[in-house]
């Protein structure tokens, strides 16, 4: 993240200026329109995604053929598609798009509190749609809000003034009323993503340390009194408690921790196989295919596949960081929330697979089982592209 | 940032690492251990045929529908959620195919903290395609095997049955036989999924089930058939508590047929009695009363004591052993031959014939006919008898095992004794077993063991003879004449010793006997115990064996009967004197120092 508070995105650029590379004498044409893409970001999702689909339908055929993957595959085509749409739209027209995008989320976030709301496994997080389909506006406020806070505070960075008490203020505003809606339904992974990722733009946005620093502290002392008071449902505590010493509970919550271990354990190096995995198809493990996907993986794929998975999880969070860096200040701080935010949800999620973090109820980005979800990581891609490309043609064709 | 990421990363990669190659074998274990089970495959009985292959027990495929209530909701969803609708909508479409009302499978399909619950059992392989054609899901099958037995009371106490629910053997055939007809379960390791299913393509085999294989018996179930028949009617006429019938192949010592009553159907044991599972022919063993006299008879043939001519001076009471001994009826002195003996049944002259013959050698005479031991048929709980050592008879024991009482035998053993007369004195060892199947079916035959000579050929065509006149005129058998045919045969009444009162309570009437006698191919063993109408063997069992025989002898299309050349009189032809030193009489006993 660039240590800089007041942000010099377009001069950093211009610093380091790392241009794309184009044939020499080839008259500095610049690549046809179709290919402005971020080509990398996009085959590294479209990798993750179709593994993701396998993956899902692996650990759902027994269960119930090839429905669910399918449903996965209609929602990672819409994604695609809307991932290349937003990619080339004029970024004027996201920012526009940004007020009302956030009023939406918000308005699903309420409407989950009420009862139009679904209740799955202890949280109120879904919207019943016609034809069986559900919706999760937590996941639509991921974009709606890193697309609201780079927006409000980079018109003042752009105009190379401070971040005033009073902006952050507002930002912290933003982001807090649904923080405090998603915390309600109660999501507390959802919620940690959000707050992960408002503090990074905010801090991005040249926010004075102490807002920082005090809400790191908030934060920490939220965690603490997660443990010691009933700030947390008794569901959430056994799931913290579980984590430490998952033999708690060998029948409940425990089983699940245990089973995702011994799915992994028993992949090796190079898996028992795709739709061979014998935890996976004998149905061992609950929420296989969308919180514990990476299980999956783990057996069916081995070291090699998982670690593969890894390592493309991470390339995207790296290439969102990157392109965050060459970008003007809103893409700057837009592709930065992305960045964490995937970042946030990876580590999150495959931690608790590998029995390194708590289980909290999150989806791993491309791959879990998730309409929304997939959406979501996909409209981010499609933001980060934009941005990427908009920082090329910039560069391309300086103003 | 970077830098954070990266390690953040590396360090997921390590732990990928230390799960999957370091901690991997111990998990895994682990893991297999609690997931692998070990199923049983059941093998199929082998079928017990009769002497023509017809069908007395078969085991057919069955299973045991299982449930999952848990899994049973998901059969329908509504909003994707599996609910009450999965299970009513399971509960509406199983119902006609499972044959139970829809208010009982939704009891069984809500039953609270279980994923499994039994739903039927029985149910026949298309009744089971049905079911499954519906793919509910949770809904499971066991494969069992359920044992039929088509001629059911008929053969019920010979074929005998198996548990249900284990199809282990229990009794008769299926239990003496069990070895084969069993075969051995198999066994696979399987792995099973969370809901209790085999996981696909997880199945190994550990041991294949071998199943089991087809015996043939030597009971012809025709015979069987009618014999029970005529021995039900008789028995439930006379009032009797049980009767039995044997039916035995002279010449090759093959049981035909072995009927018993009361029987019970081996297809539903829910309504058979403790004491209606025996098989009286096998497992009953009593005094036979007057139709042992043959072997006391025989004894003294052999050892040249008396001809059927000799004369024997019955008188009304003979003291022996400080008793009274009498015959069935109170009668002037009477002038018999020793054929007149055994056609009139005369304790008293039986013991006048049977005193001369040492009891040692006496009693090696009966053993020689298979009193005492068991046959050679080793049938599931089959009675060998009881003879005592000769040495251990008590005084008046002495005199009362010359006809028939102080000692007991099966049925089964006093039709062989009959059938070794017939077969020319030869005892041909009694079998049921025709033979086996081998695996690859072929009908391997039981081996055939050796006879053994009993008595000399004439001392059998003798007695034979003598048997004839216990139906002729002065007999104690006219109800077992057969028009047409010579007919040999013995009556038997003797006390029966009931075990719980510890003392002789009612008879057993009895008739052993065939035909045509010349050349007799089955001997027909009738027994009726504790009648409580009437008490002589000739009239209670007369008329079974005359049924049997008759049906044999029509079946046979037996020739009717050509005179004898033997012609042997019951009374002496004058009167006999207590003097001539040929006649047998208390007098001459006396003299003989006996």
């Amino acid at each position: 993240m660039p240590r800089d508070p007041v942000g010099h995105g377009a001069r950093l650029g211009s610093r380091r200026a790392p241009r794309l590379s184009l044939p020499a004498g080839a008259g500095s044409r610049p690549p046809p329109r179709w290919l402005r893409i971020d080509l990398g970001l996009f085959i590294g999702a479209t990798g993750l995604t179709i593994v993701g689909i396998l993956l899902v339908w692996s650990a759902t055929r027994v269960e119930s053929g090839g429905a669910v993957a399918l449903k996965q595959a209609v929602a990672a085509v819409i994604g695609m598609g809307l991932a290349i749409i937003v990619t080339r739209i004029d970024v004027r027209l996201l920012r526009a798009a940004a007020p009302l995008l956030y009023l939406a989320a918000l308005a699903g976030l309420v409407a989950v509190l009420s009862p139009l709301g679904r209740q799955v496994n202890g949280s109120r997080s879904w919207i019943g749609l016609p034809g069986g389909f559900t919706l999760q506006p937590s996941e639509l406020m991921k974009v709606a809000l890193v697309i609201g806070l780079a927006m409000i505070l980079a018109e003042r960075t752009d105009r190379r003034e401070r971040q005033r008490h009073r902006d952050i203020a507002l930002a912290w505003g933003l982001a807090g009323l649904p923080i405090l809606l998603v915390l309600a339904q109660p999501d507390l992974g959802s919620a940690l993503v959000l707050v992960a990722m408002s503090v990074a733009v905010i801090a991005a946005a040249g926010a004075p340390r102490v807002w920082t620093i005090a809400v790191v502290v908030a934060g920490v002392a939220t965690v603490a009194a997660a443990f010691t008071t009933p700030l947390l449902s008794p569901y959430q505590r056994d799931r913290l408690r579980a984590f430490l010493d998952p033999s708690l509970d060998p029948q409940g919550i425990g089983y699940q921790t245990r089973q995702v271990r011994i799915a992994i354990s028993s992949g090796g190096l190079d898996g028992q196989g795709l739709f061979a995995g014998r935890q996976t198809q004998a149905g061992l493990i609950p929420y296989q295919e969308s919180d514990f996907i990476f299980s999956v993986a783990g057996e069916e794929l081995g070291f090699l596949g998982a670690a593969g998975l890894i390592v493309l999880l991470g390339f995207i969070v790296l290439r969102a960081l990157v392109v965050a860096r060459r970008a003007d200040t809103f893409g700057r701080l837009v592709s930065t929330g992305i960045g964490v935010w995937l970042g946030v949800q990876a580590v999150e999620n495959v931690g608790m697979n590998l029995g390194l973090l708590p289980v909290t109820g999150l989806p791993l980005p491309f791959l879990s089982y998730g309409g929304s979800s997939m959406i979501a990581a996909w409209l981010a891609v499609g933001i980060v592209g934009n941005v990427s490309e908009e920082t090329a043609q910039r560069r391309l064709s300086p103003r | 940032m970077f830098i954070g990421v990266l390690f953040v990363f590396t360090l997921f990669g390590a732990q990928l690492l230390r799960i999957q190659a370091f901690d991997a074998s111990a998990t895994q274990a682990a893991a297999l251990s609690k997931r692998s089970i070990k199923l049983h495959t059941p093998a199929m009985r082998g079928q017990i045929l009769d002497t023509n292959g017809q069908v007395l027990a078969d085991s057919v495929e069955r299973f045991t529908i299982s449930a999952d209530p848990e899994a049973i909701q998901c059969y329908v969803k509504v909003k994707g959620e599996c609910g009450w609708q999965g299970v009513y909508q399971a509960a509406a479409d199983l119902s006609p195919k499972i044959g139970l009302d829809v208010a009982r499978l939704t009891t069984l399909f809500t039953k609270p903290d279980t994923r499994y619950v039994i739903v039927k059992k029985d149910v026949s392989p298309g009744e089971w395609r049905e079911i499954q054609a519906l793919r509910v899901p949770g809904i499971a099958a066991e494969r069992t095997s359920k044992r039929l037995y088509p001629t059911s009371m008929a053969l019920g106490q010979l074929v005998g049955y198996v548990n249900q629910t284990d199809q282990t053997a229990a009794g008769g055939v299926e239990l003496m036989l069990d070895g084969t007809l069993a075969g051995r379960s198999g066994t696979t390791i399987a792995e099973r999924a969370q809901n209790g299913a085999v996981i696909p393509g997880s199945q190994r085999v550990d041991q294949p089930a071998v199943d089991g294989r087809n015996v043939r018996l030597t009971i012809d179930s025709d015979i069987q058939w009618y014999a029970q028949n005529a021995l039900a009617k008789q028995v439930t006429a006379v009032k009797a508590e049980t009767g039995t019938a044997v039916v035995l192949e002279v010449a090759t010592g093959k049981i035909r047929a072995a009927a018993s009553y009361p029987t019970f159907d081996p297809n539903d044991l829910s309504k058979a009695t403790q004491d209606s599972l025996r098989n009286h022919a096998f497992q009953d063993a009593f005094e036979p009363g007057s139709t042992g006299k043959l072997m006391t008879m025989a004894a003294a043939l052999e050892r040249g004591v008396v001809t059927p001519d000799t004369g024997v001076i019955v008188p009304n009471r003979l003291p022996r052993a400080g008793m009274k001994f009498k015959d069935h009826e109170d009668h002037e002195t009477e002038y018999l031959t020793a054929t007149g003996v055994i056609a009139k049944s005369s304790n008293i002259g039986t013991i006048l014939v049977g005193e001369r013959v040492p009891p040692g050698e006496m009693e090696q005479t009966y053993r020689s006919f298979g009193i005492g031991q068991r046959t050679e048929v080793g049938f599931a709980g089959e009675s060998r008898g009881a003879l005592q050592k000769a040495s251990d008879w008590n005084d008046p024991q002495r005199y009362t095992v010359l006809f028939g009482q102080g000692y007991a035998l099966t049925a089964v053993q006093a039709a062989s004794v009959f059938a070794t007369v017939a077969n020319g004195g030869v005892r041909a060892p009694l079998s049921l077993v025709e033979g086996l199947y081998n695996d690859s079916g072929t009908f391997v035959p039981a081996p055939s063991e050796q006879g053994s000579r009993v008595l000399s050929e004439q001392t059998a065509t003798q007695l034979s003879r003598m048997l004839e006149e216990v139906t002729g005129e002065d007999g104690t058998a006219s109800d077992a004449r057969i028009e047409g045919y010579r007919v040999a045969g013995k009556t038997g009444t003797a006390d029966r010793y009931d075990e719980k009162l510890k003392g002789y309570n009612g008879f057993t009437a009895s008739f052993i006997g065939y035909a045509p006698a010349e050349q007799p191919k089955y001997v027909v063993a009738v027994f009726i115990h504790k009648p409580q109408a009437g008490m002589f063997g000739g009239a209670l069992a007369g008329p079974v064996f005359n049924q049997v025989m008759t049906f044999l002898l029509q079946r046979e299309n037996t020739p009717p009967s050509t005179p004898s050349d033997l012609d042997y009189r019951v009374w002496a032809e004058e009167r006999l004197s207590p003097q001539d030193p040929d006649v047998l009489s208390d007098a001459r006993a006396r003299r003989d120092g006996l």
